[in-house]
């Protein structure tokens, strides 16, 4: 995994974390489901995406570089 | 004094002009893609036609993507203008409204991602990103196009989408919040968390851990790029 979606995954899941912390203090269980769907849905979405990007690529990578050793 | 609720209709305008505008260059930009694998199209179409229109179809879909995402963010100000963070959460309606615009923005932002990422040729040559990227300016749109038809009932007048609601059975008014959430979040909320102590001390706690790991993050990012270099 690239060092940029790592960082963008640990800042998501800490600001999931610390939503959850601040609204079980402030005992509000609407709003943290409400936000916990939000911020649960984008990281899914980031991570499909990601996925799909990555393992897309690679493939095609792959086979350039095997184009290229056969024309070599 | 400014009427917010106007200048909230102005930026919405704005926004998913933009943003159908965006949708429809790729769409084209797709379709100029796959012609040339459709045996009739060679004499329907010249080389030289498709080529000008990938060429700028491309580029309206980028600039328009980029002046939509821009106007969701506007959008969103405008919106808090007219509500409170408490009222968002009061009516199901303006939840599910945000909630879809929010997710809206996050695939219009994967859109803008992918394409600076890889880059024009990069992603029409590719064969799983040639379908993933006009895919996440649908869903993107789709997301932009249900989040104003709420808007259009939260105003009080009717949508053009109305019957697609009436169609599926899906009702504005309730709740879309998944129940496996809404029982998660119920856990938390009756765990021991609530009786850790002052709420503003653990607020301004919390705030500085937050602000720590981005900067963590943002140095683990910058040294992990320089050794690639």
């Amino acid at each position: 995994m690239s060092s940029n979606f790592i960082g963008l995954l640990i800042i998501l899941l800490s600001v999931l974390t610390s939503v959850n912390m601040i609204m079980a203090m402030r005992n509000e269980p609407a709003l943290l489901a409400w936000l916990n769907q939000i911020l649960i849905g984008t990281i899914l979405i980031s991570l499909v995406s990601y996925l799909v990007t990555a393992f897309g690529t690679r493939k095609a990578g792959k086979r350039e570089t095997e184009r290229e050793k056969e024309h070599a | 004094m400014v009427d917010w609720s106007g200048v909230h209709s102005i930026t919405i305008s704005m926004h998913e002009g933009m943003l159908l505008l965006a949708f429809i260059a790729v769409a084209v930009r797709f379709i100029v893609n796959i012609t040339p694998k459709i045996p009739v199209a060679g004499w329907l179409f010249s080389e030289e036609f498709l080529q000008k229109t990938a060429r700028v179809s491309e580029t309206v879909a980028f600039i328009a993507g980029l002046g939509g995402t821009i106007g969701i963010v506007a959008s969103a100000i405008t919106g808090t203008i007219l509500s409170t963070p408490r009222g968002i959460v009061v009516s199901n309606l303006v939840s599910n409204k945000v909630m879809l615009s929010l997710f809206a923005l996050v695939f219009w932002v994967d859109f803008l991602a992918i394409r600076l990422k890889y880059g024009d040729e990069r992603i029409w040559s590719n064969r799983v990103l040639q379908f993933f990227y006009p895919l996440t300016a649908l869903i993107g749109f789709s997301l932009v196009t249900v989040a104003g038809s709420l808007g259009g009932t939260l105003a009080g007048k009717e949508s053009v989408i109305d019957f697609v609601f009436t169609y599926l059975g899906i009702r504005k008014n309730d709740s879309w919040i998944l129940p496996p959430i809404t029982e998660f979040s119920r856990i938390v909320v009756n765990s021991p968390l609530q009786y850790l102590g002052d709420v503003s001390s653990m607020l301004q706690i919390v705030v500085a851990l937050n602000i720590i790991i981005i900067a963590l993050v943002l140095i683990y990012v910058g040294v992990s790029s320089k050794s690639k270099e």
